[in-house]
């Protein structure tokens, strides 16, 4: 087990840059996910992580030690690929056992020297393997024999076996159905508990994000946008990428002034915006901003400061979505219970000024 | 559903999978460099591994020019006397045809002249990242200078060459060195976007060396009309030309009209003709060669065009690769054109084959491929030496001419020349088809 | 298409057509018409020839049954035919096989200028069997060839010398047909392998070979088959000499080519065409277990 760090990490194909000077602290045992849309650069930082792509500038540490120049096979990491990428022509348990042929390993202790393993230990490890991913019974199978929710397993187990210092996942859960999906998040968020050993895990899925991460790095563009536990990124996006990235559906930004008549508030049109009470004093009048609120933080109220003409609704069975805008910048409500209303009409909103965001128009970085 | 096919389905990915790889490779390879194999190792061994794949490379690619180099080093060699008084391996005293550039009548200079201006512009084409079907590139004037220029040093130092050659002087190596160089450093006129420094150099000397010798060799040298004349292939060329159209024609329209109603149609007892097709792969011509001789003979038809093309008229094979690629065709797409009232006829001419078009397009260069080539047959039943194909005339020029070994040479270079143009030209298309069978899509 | 849909789409549909099967046997005409003249009727018309027995004036005897089949196929004459074609084969496939091996993975990667190599590994693929006949018949030539060896006039080496012209030629179609299958292989499992800690060697014996193994047992079947057919190669290099150590089957079938020896000729065919079912169908179950196939 042990910790993996970004120190201003870049990565360069030819003229494209992938990576784009990437700090990044991921502590021992903790389940890190790097989230962001596609060719944002998460998978390529994972994949530097294991060594199957080269370093352009910086360093990347596994535990203390510099591993740029280190050979994938003796960082003592696995990677679970998207594809799964298991032997075709092999059984199940050579599968399992493939790392463990070649690789040496610790096996006496962290401070022996890496070894082979004998034929004995390898097969204890395979069978433990096999056992705390439910695949007694399977070994003997091909992978073309197995489900797509067994294949996983299979990768997941080979990636067990060799007791990396870190698990490498890239997207695993992209290949299965919605039902399986979620069961097999509860089940890597169980193995992680008892296995404690620390995961760094490439998804585009915020849903995955939020339920499985200790902390969640989100990239964009390759450069790392803001990290922080999901309540962190929630509640308090560092800029208006993760902010419209985290939660479903996406919360709603609008461009509004900042005004002090009838009290400081951010001015949409005819429509008031609480400003946070930190900032009510640190910003001049007039002054440009965006302004966010999530759905769920938006209320229909008849005191509501905000102009909301309806377009549709939409009832989901515990809660609705109002589909509208306010002056014309598209505004989603989410609301628990049905609201009786009609398209076409006028409804009032109010928000909580802690549940306000304001973000520069120019950085799209949050104000605070 | 319009009628020229022109569907958004026309330019489906999945035909092309074999050959569309990132990277523009024809042939392809992998998506990645494997960089996990060369992490962690010293940048020395790195490099070292690197000269070393390089190095099996060239001497493979030895192993596949060598025979043809030789050859055609032999075949610019004087006749048997000369080697009779030693073995030299390099041109003693080669006829070469014309003494300049501007000799040898209107249509040879136009030709040559056409043929090296296309040559140098296809190299700056793709030097300056255009492709064929984008040539907006080329025009610019660097690219336009280096061409022309390039032309005119070709053809003031291919005279100079030709003429010390045919007079032995002693310089000619000294000529050979001037229109190499002068000529890269045309090219490098027009390179202006490789990155580093040796790239356009190495490639301006390689488009150097590789435009003079071909222009020296294919258009200086007399073997090439002398093979043409003495082995009389004209006519053998002329003969293969006309059943290669004919046999492929036949057999694409012979496949196409096969496949459609395995494809398309409902029949009882699909399965067993479709295997009774299948079926005669298992019956060569080398099985059935007699007996197939035989009723050419009842016929009448020896040495006959359709003696010669009715036995190839179709081919399971043909038949085996449209049906896959008629399968390709969503029934979706069948169905709405039933809808759209067309026929069966018009879904065939306006649809199946537009759609399948890369399919159609590969069997027909094997076709073309396997026509001209064809040798048993031919051989079985052409017994006038007058009526040969271009392969028999080969053979004839092997037995006749021993000792004029680069007669022969020069005339089996000329028959083959036209497979070698099909294949540069439909490379994709050939290694599709080839493959069909072997990887299941 | 869900089961159900499938279903629906069969009970909506007549039986069959009167119009449709027209149409079906008007566009299969042509095909069968070629097949049956060109492939079945010969094929059926060589089973019964080759009872008959003829004499040099071309007239036949009658029917004497399957003697003939029993006398000539086990003649010295056909088993030394079926011997130097057997000897092409071994010659050429294994040779076909590691080199095709060999080209496909040296080409199999992202270097500068590979596609100019691969295009020159492949460009064997232009040459017809005359054509490179007439090369090797040059370059082997012990008067006028580069090469001065008598191996085309030494009735020990004469086989070897022909063979090596068609693992020439069979060069560019080995090479692409692996090729392909390498491209089969994702580029995930070589990195899982890597991860493993594999080395090249390793890498290529335990996971790309076994997973380009369809493709390798294609290509050994279709290299046999060339194999078997040899004929224009002693054609043109020896014409079946020195002293017909190079005559394989099909040359002496071409050579059968008169009616005073078809009963003969007939015989050898038919003694081909089931050597060569043999042999590919016995490949196919040997090595058919051996072969992993995705899914």
């Amino acid at each position: 087990m042990a910790s993996v760090t970004f120190e201003n990490v870049t990565k360069r194909f030819d003229d494209v840059v992938a990576v784009d000077a990437l700090d990044l602290a991921i502590d021992d045992g903790e389940f890190m996910v790097l989230l962001g849309p596609s060719g944002c650069g998460k998978t390529t930082a994972l994949r530097m992580i294991a060594g199957l792509e080269g370093i352009t500038d910086g360093k990347l540490l596994i535990g203390d030690q510099v591993v740029n120049d280190i050979d994938p096979a003796r960082r003592d990491v696995s990677m679970v690929f998207q594809s799964y990428a298991l032997y075709p022509h092999m059984t199940v348990q050579r599968n399992i056992e493939s790392p463990l042929l070649v690789r040496r390993y610790h096996a006496d202790g962290p401070d022996q020297p890496a070894r082979k393993l004998s034929r004995t230990e390898r097969s204890e490890r395979v069978d433990e393997a096999a056992r705390v991913l439910g695949l007694d019974g399977l070994l003997k199978r091909k992978p073309a024999a197995l489900s797509g929710g067994q294949r996983q397993r299979v990768a997941l187990a080979r990636a067990f076996v060799g007791r990396p210092k870190a698990f490498l996942m890239d997207e695993p859960l992209s290949n299965l159905d919605a039902k399986l999906r979620a069961q097999t998040r509860l089940e890597l968020v169980d193995l992680h508990r008892r296995v404690e050993t620390t995961v760094v895990y490439v998804t585009h899925d915020q849903v995955e994000a939020m339920t499985m991460a200790h902390r969640i790095a989100i990239l964009s563009a390759g450069r790392l946008q803001q990290v922080g536990t999901p309540q962190e990124v929630y509640d308090v996006p560092a800029n208006l990428f993760v902010a419209q990235f985290i939660g479903t559906p996406p919360m709603n930004t609008l461009t509004g002034a900042f005004t002090t008549q009838g009290g400081p508030a951010i001015a949409v049109g005819e429509s008031r915006f609480p400003v946070p009470a930190d900032l009510k004093t640190r910003l001049d009048e007039g002054r440009t901003v965006i302004v966010g609120a999530r759905p769920e933080h938006l209320d229909v109220s008849e005191d509501g400061t905000i102009a909301h003409d309806v377009r549709a609704v939409e009832w989901l069975g515990h809660e609705c979505l109002i589909f509208g805008s306010v002056e014309s910048s598209p505004v989603v409500v989410r609301q628990v219970g049905m609201a009786p209303l009609a398209a076409g009409g006028t409804i009032r909103l109010a928000v909580d000024p802690a549940n306000v965001h304001l973000f520069d128009p120019e950085t799209t970085e949050r104000l605070a | 559903m319009r009628a020229d096919g022109a569907v958004d389905l026309a330019e489906r990915p999945s035909e092309d999978a074999a050959a569309a790889v990132p990277g523009g490779t024809v042939l392809g390879a992998p998506e990645r460099e494997l960089t996990a194999a060369t992490i962690g190792k010293s940048s020395t061994r790195r490099t070292l591994g690197l000269v070393g794949q390089y190095a099996l490379l060239v001497v493979l690619a030895a192993l596949v020019l060598v025979p043809i180099v030789l050859v055609l080093i032999q075949a610019l060699s004087p006749p048997f006397p000369y080697l009779d008084a030693g073995r030299p391996l390099h041109p003693v005293a080669v006829e070469w045809k014309d003494k300049g550039w501007l000799d040898g009548g209107a249509f040879s200079v136009i030709t040559r002249t056409l043929v090296v201006a296309l040559a140098l512009a296809w190299v700056q084409l793709r030097a300056a990242g255009g492709r064929l079907s984008n040539p907006a590139p080329l025009l610019s004037p660097r690219c336009l200078v280096a061409v022309g220029a390039g032309v005119v040093a070709v053809a003031a130092f291919a005279g100079q060459i030709w003429q010390a050659s045919v007079d032995r002087s002693g310089t000619t190596p000294l000529w050979w060195l001037l229109a190499i160089v002068v000529l890269a450093a045309t090219q490098l006129i027009g390179f202006g976007r490789l990155r580093q420094w040796w790239q356009p150099v190495l490639l301006a000397v390689l488009v150097g060396i590789a435009v003079t010798a071909g222009v020296v060799v294919a258009f200086g040298a007399s073997v090439w009309n002398r093979g043409w004349d003495q082995g009389d292939i004209g006519p053998a060329m002329g003969r293969s030309f006309t059943l290669t159209v004919l046999i492929t024609v036949a057999q694409v329209v012979t496949s196409i009209l096969a496949a459609y109603a395995f494809a398309f149609l409902r029949f009882p007892f699909k399965t067993l003709v479709f295997a009774l097709f299948m079926a005669t792969l298992l019956l060569p011509l080398e099985v059935t060669l007699l007996a197939n001789v035989q009723t050419i003979r009842e016929l009448g038809w020896i040495n006959s065009n359709a003696g010669l093309v009715l036995p190839f008229a179709a081919t399971a094979f043909g038949t085996f690769l449209i049906r896959q690629g008629f399968r390709g065709v969503p029934p979706e797409v069948h169905d709405a054109t039933r809808l759209d009232g067309y026929g069966h006829m018009g879904f065939l001419w306006r649809f199946a084959v537009p759609l399948t078009r890369p399919v159609i397009a590969s069997f027909t260069v094997i076709s073309a491929l396997g026509a001209w080539n064809q040798y048993l047959w031919p051989q079985a039943i052409i017994d006038d030496d007058r009526q040969q194909t271009s392969q028999l005339a080969l053979k004839n020029i092997a037995g006749t001419e021993v000792a004029n070994s680069n007669i022969a040479i020069a005339a089996a270079l000329i028959v083959a020349l036209p497979v070698l143009l099909l294949l540069i030209a439909f490379s994709r298309q050939i290694i599709r088809g080839l493959t069909a069978g072997a990887v299941k899509g | 298409m869900t089961t159900a849909a499938r279903l629906l789409r069969r009970r909506d549909r007549p039986r069959y057509s009167a119009k449709e099967m027209g149409i079906a046997l008007a566009l299969l005409a042509p095909s069968i018409a070629v097949f049956v003249a060109f492939f079945y009727r010969p094929f059926l018309n060589l089973l019964n020839w080759g009872t008959f027995e003829s004499r040099a004036n071309g007239a036949f005897f009658e029917d004497v049954g399957l003697r003939q089949y029993r006398e000539q196929l086990t003649s010295d004459d056909f088993r030394e035919g079926l011997w130097h074609s057997v000897q092409f084969v071994l010659y050429t496939v294994p040779a076909g096989l590691v080199l095709g091996v060999l080209l496909a993975v040296a080409a199999h990667r992202r270097l500068r200028g590979i596609k100019v190599f691969q295009a020159i590994f492949s460009s064997t693929l232009a040459s017809s069997v005359a054509v490179t006949s007439v090369i090797f018949f040059y370059l082997l030539n012990p008067v006028v060839g580069i090469f001065q060896v008598d191996w085309l006039t030494n009735p020990d080496w004469a086989m070897f010398a022909v063979a090596l012209s068609a693992i020439w030629q069979n060069m560019g179609l080995s090479f692409i047909i692996v090729l392909a299958g390498l491209q089969n292989v994702p580029d995930e499992v070589v990195e899982a392998a890597t991860l493993d800690g594999y080395g090249p060697v390793r890498r290529l014996l335990r996971i790309t070979l076994p997973l380009i193994s369809p493709v390798l047992l294609f290509l050994l079947v279709v290299l046999v088959i060339f194999g078997l057919q040899a004929f224009a190669q002693p054609d043109i290099l020896t014409n079946g000499g020195p002293a017909g150590a190079t005559e394989t089957l099909v040359f002496k079938i071409n050579r059968l080519v008169r009616p005073d020896n078809i009963g003969i000729g007939a015989v050898y065919s038919v003694g081909l065409f089931f050597v060569t079912l043999v042999v590919t169908a016995a490949q196919f179950v040997i090595l058919e277990r051996r072969v992993h196939y995705a899914r």
